[in-house]
């Protein structure tokens, strides 16, 4: 497999992955969320929280249409992209898409049409039950995602017999140490771009009409949302990190970046990493005293990047993508404390923002999503060139030689459709952010 | 039969390792025949709505919306039986698919995507929709084929090969178009229904080129296949299939013909003509291939998992089967027939 060709197959691959995770992300985020709807309408009996359910119902079936059509392109990339993957690890990624995909398909035959279309004909408690589950089946079709894409990233559980993974204890690839973690990562990454999707439509919204009870309650929800998904996707990372940088050593090498073997750490907050000349131009840090989680010699040196003999991830992108989620993140957090202030001495009043503060927290929109997407490329790119840490490389696996000219047409036709889907539901979210939603209906055996 | 093959493989019949296998290349089987036939009117009508006249589309849209959570769901539990089932026949299969299995994904991706989107979108921008939606079909349609094409020929590659795949794909999205009108004319009266006896008379020829075509094709590309076909102990075999075949072709392109003067009760008889034409098919290849994945190379044993993989895997099966059936019995009982108006909703008080 030619370089060209491994770039391309992983374009696609990343493309289609990253697309089909952002929107189960914003999915499940959105799913608790509407069930927090769900219960205070139930609870107070008051119209706004259902008002609120009911307009954020349709960002939630946007999400959901997404996600789950995106996962077929990922699921046949798994075999024409990577047509050995499942060749060795078939025994592990075989049973986990499969429990992904009937998990998904119970909970969405049960469950979903009732939430969707059947409100009117269930009680209102039969109702807020449906909405629960359909949070529970959306998080545990996560799971066993997440729980792949663990296994990948240190496959513990399973062992490696004539080329082949067999697995040994399902208990440890579904709880070790990394599952829950990338799990509750993904759930409160969808939780973030959720309630920061709430604050910017809010402020869209009411930047024409005066806000009404539901506005109010939806941005104070989601200004105290995204407060506490910063703290908690903060303290997931940095628990994260712990596990990762010590199982992937040139990872966490990649990231300081650490060039050369030596006594000291390079640990630099910003710089331009320049792969050639193995240096860094523009470098903003300087030497520190070797932080616990990098990778040091029984004597004491710092294991630099020309230390695993080439089999180190590409330092700029490593590098560049976990700064990127990091700053994302501080300045969100800026933000939110910020709006958070704000309300605290003002109400949490979206009325009385003004253009500077609407802008800003349609801007915290992007930052939310900047923070996962990035944070998703880091974990991808930092394990390259391994598709299975430490045992499987991404260059084993791909199709032996694929027609370059085909290769490179079939990659831009994906990128064209994922774009024009994309384009399509922010078309259609600034459409019912502008107009309101009207129900769409489907009935069974009638049309 | 079964004792011999087992015997062949070393196994008994009752060992695990032998019937296992076999028994998710059955159910793998029913899913496969499940998405052409029920996901496969979706795709037809699909197809149809690009070439139907501005004003009837919305109209045909609109009578695939009860059943499009059913239909995109079959190619899911497919891909996912033969992950967990299969595992080791990715590379030999999907691996030689690159561009149909593509095209297939994109066509799904833009089916699945845009029929739901239109649904949501304001009336100014569900034509754009609507067109990602027929070409989304268009393209499934076409990868179908053309995989069924590269398949039979047991992946050989060329110019030839590749000619042969391209005029399956154009021949399926034919076969497709007829499944889909000749469901439209059982659905719906009026000049739609008109028009889909038009769009199903020109559709059947190419459908009969696309049956004949991959039987004769396989017949002569593979040994073992032609003289599957071709024991003379089993001569009743071939003339049945072929009989009922011609027979549906025959019987449907003369109700056909006389569809636009016929009474409303009869106007299931093509769909049901083209659903058995469809099985015959299937039940063909099937019979062909088995007990191969890959034609001489890789078996269903050589390609299944271990057996502590597959027993996990069908007490997943266990699980689900209950809740596909009900929920499949529940939603396409009332696919035939000429379909009805919704009711208005009650309010109460």
């Amino acid at each position: 497999m030619t370089q060209t060709a491994l770039f391309l197959s992983l374009a696609q691959f990343l493309t289609s992955f990253g697309f089909m995770l952002a929107f189960l992300a914003l999915e499940l985020g959105l799913a608790w969320v509407l069930l927090y709807f769900r219960l205070r309408a139930r609870a107070g009996g008051a119209s706004p929280w259902m008002l609120a359910y009911r307009f954020w119902v349709r960002v939630y079936a946007l999400s959901l249409i997404l996600s789950f059509a995106a996962a077929i392109p990922v699921l046949l990339q798994l075999g024409t992209l990577w047509p050995d993957f499942m060749e060795k690890a078939g025994e592990v990624v075989g049973p986990l898409v499969a429990a992904a995909v009937l998990t998904a398909f119970v909970f969405k035959s049960s469950f979903l049409g009732a939430m969707l279309y059947g409100q009117r004909r269930l009680s209102d408690a039969a109702h807020t039950l449906m909405v629960f589950m359909v949070a529970v089946g959306a998080s545990l079709t996560a799971y066993w995602i997440m729980a792949l894409m663990a296994w990948t990233q240190v496959p513990i559980g399973a062992s490696l017999v004539d080329g082949r993974y067999q697995v040994r204890s399902w208990l440890t690839i579904l709880g070790g140490r990394l599952a829950p973690t990338l799990f509750g990562l993904m759930t409160v990454g969808g939780l973030m771009v959720a309630a920061a999707l709430m604050l910017a439509v809010t402020a869209v919204r009411t930047r024409t009409r005066p806000s009404d009870e539901g506005d109010r309650g939806v941005y104070a929800t989601g200004l105290r949302l995204l407060l506490a998904c910063i703290l908690v996707q903060g303290a997931l990372a940095a628990d994260l990190g712990r596990v990762l940088m010590p199982a992937q050593p040139a990872r966490a090498a990649a990231v300081v970046p650490q060039w050369h073997s030596g006594p000291r750490a390079d640990l630099s907050v910003a710089a331009w990493p320049d792969a050639e000349r193995q240096a860094n131009d523009w470098e903003w840090g300087r030497p520190i005293e070797a932080p616990g989680w990098l990778a040091r010699d029984p004597g004491g040196t710092v294991r630099g990047l020309d230390h695993f003999s080439g089999m180190t991830p590409p330092v700029f992108a490593t590098y560049w993508t976990l700064r990127v989620a990091l700053f994302a993140g501080g300045l969100l957090a800026l933000a939110a404390l910020a709006a958070w202030w704000r309300g605290w001495r003002l109400g949490y009043e979206p009325d009385g923002l003004r253009p500077l503060g609407r802008g800003t927290l349609r801007l915290a929109t992007v930052l939310a999503c900047a923070i996962q997407v990035a944070g998703l490329a880091h974990m991808f790119i930092g394990a390259m060139p391994y598709a299975i840490y430490g045992t499987v490389t991404l260059r084993e696996l791909g199709a032996a030689a694929p027609d370059m000219g085909e290769h490179a047409g079939i990659t831009l036709a994906y990128v064209l459709v994922y774009a024009a889907l994309l384009l399509g539901f922010y078309q259609l979210l600034r459409h019912i952010t502008r107009y309101g939603v009207v129900p769409v209906a489907r009935r069974r055996g009638r049309a | 039969m079964i004792e011999s093959l087992a015997a062949i493989l070393g196994l008994g019949a009752q060992d695990p390792a032998f019937w296992m296998p076999l028994a998710f290349a059955a159910v793998f089987f029913a899913i496969a025949v499940a998405g052409v036939i029920l996901d496969g009117f979706d795709v037809g009508v699909g197809c149809l709505s690009l070439i139907a006249p501005r004003a009837l589309r919305p109209r045909m849209l609109s009578l695939l919306s009860p059943w499009r959570d059913a239909n995109e769901f079959w190619m899911f539990l497919g891909i996912g039986l033969y992950a967990a089932a299969f595992p080791y026949a990715w590379s030999d299969t999907l691996g030689r698919l690159y561009v149909p299995l593509s095209l297939l994904a994109l066509g799904t991706l833009l089916r699945s995507a845009c029929f739901e989107l239109r649904l949501r979108a304001p009336v100014e921008l569900q034509g754009r929709w609507q067109f990602g939606f027929g070409l989304g079909s268009l393209l499934t349609a076409f990868a179908h084929g053309a995989m069924l094409g590269r398949i039979v020929v047991g992946y050989e590659s060329g110019p030839g090969y590749t000619g042969f795949a391209i005029a399956m794909g154009g021949c399926t999205v034919a076969a497709y178009g007829l499944l889909g009108a000749t469901w439209l004319m059982m659905r719906e009266a009026g000049e739609l229904r008109v028009r889909a006896v038009t769009w199903a008379r020109r559709a059947i020829r190419w459908t009969a080129v696309a049956a004949v075509g991959v039987s004769v094709v396989l017949d002569f590309s593979n040994a073992g296949v032609f003289l599957k076909w071709g024991n003379e102990t089993r001569g009743w075999v071939v003339g049945a299939t072929w009989g009922l075949l011609l027979a549906c072709f025959v019987l449907a392109e003369m109700t056909l013909q006389r569809m636009i003067n016929h009474s409303y009760r009869a106007s299931a008889v093509p769909f049901v003509l083209v659903l058995t034409m469809f099985g015959v098919v299937l039940g063909g290849l099937a019979y062909s291939f088995f007990p191969y994945l890959v034609l001489d190379e890789v078996t269903i044993w050589d390609a299944a998992a271990p057996v502590d993989t597959l027993r996990l895997g069908l007490s997943a099966t266990v699980v689900a089967l209950p809740v596909a059936l009900i929920f499949n019995l529940w939603v396409y009982w009332r696919m035939f027939g000429r379909s009805r108006p919704p009711e208005p909703p009650s309010f109460p008080g």
